[in-house]
């Protein structure tokens, strides 16, 4: 059994026990103890993947001490009970439960309410993930993807994911589909590729004579995906007009083909990517709130590969294992790798192995890498905006005038250095890098009774 | 005063999903010849409900 987990169920009520039994009995082989010493014994003696636990033993909050227990074993301690109160919650957390459910939400459905808890822990094949498709040590990362496994991915649970290109968005999209258990395809469309005048009749499908050329009916990329996943790449580049027709889409789950009269029916889950940042193209009118929201739900933030300096030789190995012919770094040809600060992430990282491992040299010294990794200058780096005046600025002194802003400034500024300061006019003074006449000039501006107030504070 | 009422909901709880438990075996089992400990056991359980029920009151 591929899938199959070892579950102990301690429960002292032998009606619900069964009933749990009869409900889990397809996640694997099933233990059962009515109490305490039967529960700490079997424990003691076998390993259990799953315990669930209900807290009140023949009267005793028992329950709480085989928490602690199960979890020293290496099992996924799960409470099951009719306590509600916060105190206790907190406390079983605390001692290394990893749910906690009520028994009254949960009897009528065991098997559909805990399978998808018992389910992620039974996929072996999920911890190779960030071994192999996404290989990882960001814990961050990790934990915020592994909690999509708990939740019953049904096709209403938006997911966007954000991150420079290169980073793994499109592997993510992928694996929360196969996590997802649809029967439906995953469709990929990165819509930056897509011309703007054909985009429409491919996302939402068209009528034959439609527009010229349009010698069939063509069934959209929005039907393509129903049962299964729509992962709209690159949708920071989407034309405004189609965030309006998608939003409705998107919503409704039915869409009016191109030249046709009748709506069709989808059901999609929606995965959006982008390494564009979208507030400033909200801000600049480019991305229209509404669609935003539309699109949220869960959002996944992938770091980029510079900060994650620690996955940088776990890439490496990994790359170095999938080439045909082998090749090896030397420290300093390693260390420059490390160094380097990889803008294309991970597959500017990929690119570069393929291409060394057909290099002469078997043996990779940091004379034989690319010049620009050598001396760590990213041709693709951006460059950084180090100008201070913004739009915002701009706006204030079109309102109030250039003067104004300066004497906000330098009072916000002196406040700010009154307050680290605890009053101290010389130290002020000199962290400002001003004159004494400048420093009460500034003072002189300021409300007293608020610098009395600064000082109290 | 908060522990004693989780306390009466936690008993009401497991009261009542054991009679639900019990309920569901009569449903599956053969009618003309009932357990008599399972109709006990149900009995009991309705009882132990009535009690908690009394005390929140």
């Amino acid at each position: 059994m591929k899938n199959s987990i070892r579950i102990l169920i301690v429960e002292d009520d032998k009606y619900f026990r069964e009933e749990l039994s009869e409900g889990l009995r397809s996640f694997g082989p099933i233990d059962e103890a009515e109490t305490f010493l039967n529960a700490q014994d079997l424990l003691l003696n076998n390993f259990y993947h799953v315990v669930l636990i209900d807290l009140n033993l023949s009267g005793q909050n028992e329950g709480l001490d085989l928490i602690g227990m199960a979890s020293k074993k290496g099992s996924v301690p799960i409470v099951l009970t009719g306590h509600q109160q916060n105190e206790i919650i907190s406390k079983a957390y605390s001692l290394g439960c990893r749910h906690y459910f009520n028994k009254l939400d949960i009897k009528s459905d065991i098997q559909k309410k805990l399978g998808p808890y018992l389910k992620a822990l039974g996929e072996e094949n999920f911890k190779d993930f960030f071994t192999k498709d996404f290989i990882t040590q960001d814990k961050k990362l990790i934990k915020k993807i592994e909690l999509l496994k708990y939740q019953n991915l049904n096709s209403d649970q938006k997911v966007l994911l954000l991150g420079p290109t290169g980073v793994g968005k499109t592997r993510i999209a992928k694996l929360i589909h196969e996590l997802s258990q649809d029967k439906g395809e995953f469709v990929h469309v990165n819509v930056s590729e897509i011309p703007e005048t054909l985009a429409e009749g491919l996302l939402f499908g068209h009528q034959k004579g439609s527009f010229t050329g349009a010698l069939n009916d063509q069934e959209g990329l929005l039907k393509k995906a129903d049962g299964g996943t729509l992962f709209l790449d690159e949708i920071g580049t989407i034309p405004l007009h189609l965030q309006k027709k998608l939003l409705k889409a998107i919503e409704t789950k039915e869409f009016t083909p191109l030249g046709s009269k009748r709506s069709v029916k989808s059901n999609f889950r929606l995965i959006s990517a982008t390494c564009d940042c979208l507030s400033t193209k909200i801000e600049k009118k480019e991305f229209r709130l509404d669609f935003y929201f539309r699109i949220k739900g869960i959002e996944i933030d992938i770091t980029p590969l510079q900060e994650r300096v620690e996955d940088i030789p776990l890439l490496i190995n990994y790359f170095l294992k999938n080439t045909l012919r082998k090749i090896v770094f030397s420290p300093e040809a390693l260390e420059c790798l490390q160094n380097y600060d990889w803008h294309g992430n991970v597959r500017e990282l990929e690119n570069l192995i393929r291409e060394l491992s057909e290099n002469e040299s078997g043996l990779i010294h940091k004379e034989q890498l690319p010049f620009h990794i050598q001396k760590n200058k990213n041709p693709f780096r951006k460059k950084e905006d180090t100008t201070l005046y913004s739009k915002t600025l701009s706006k204030y002194i079109k309102k109030n005038g250039l003067r104004d802003l300066i004497s906000q400034l330098e009072e916000e500024a002196f406040k700010e250095a009154f307050k680290e300061f605890k009053g101290k006019i010389t130290k002020v003074q000199k962290a400002l890098q001003i004159s004494s006449t400048a420093c009460y000039r500034i003072m002189e501006n300021i409300n007293q009774k608020e610098i009395i107030k600064w000082k109290s504070n | 005063m908060e522990k004693q009422l989780d306390k009466t909901f936690h008993n009401l709880t497991a009261s009542h999903i054991r009679m639900e438990c019990i309920l569901k075996k009569l449903q599956k089992s053969d009618l003309k010849n009932i357990d008599s400990e399972l109709m006990e056991d149900l009995i009991k359980s309705w009882e132990d409900f009535g009690k908690e029920i009394k005390n929140l009151i």
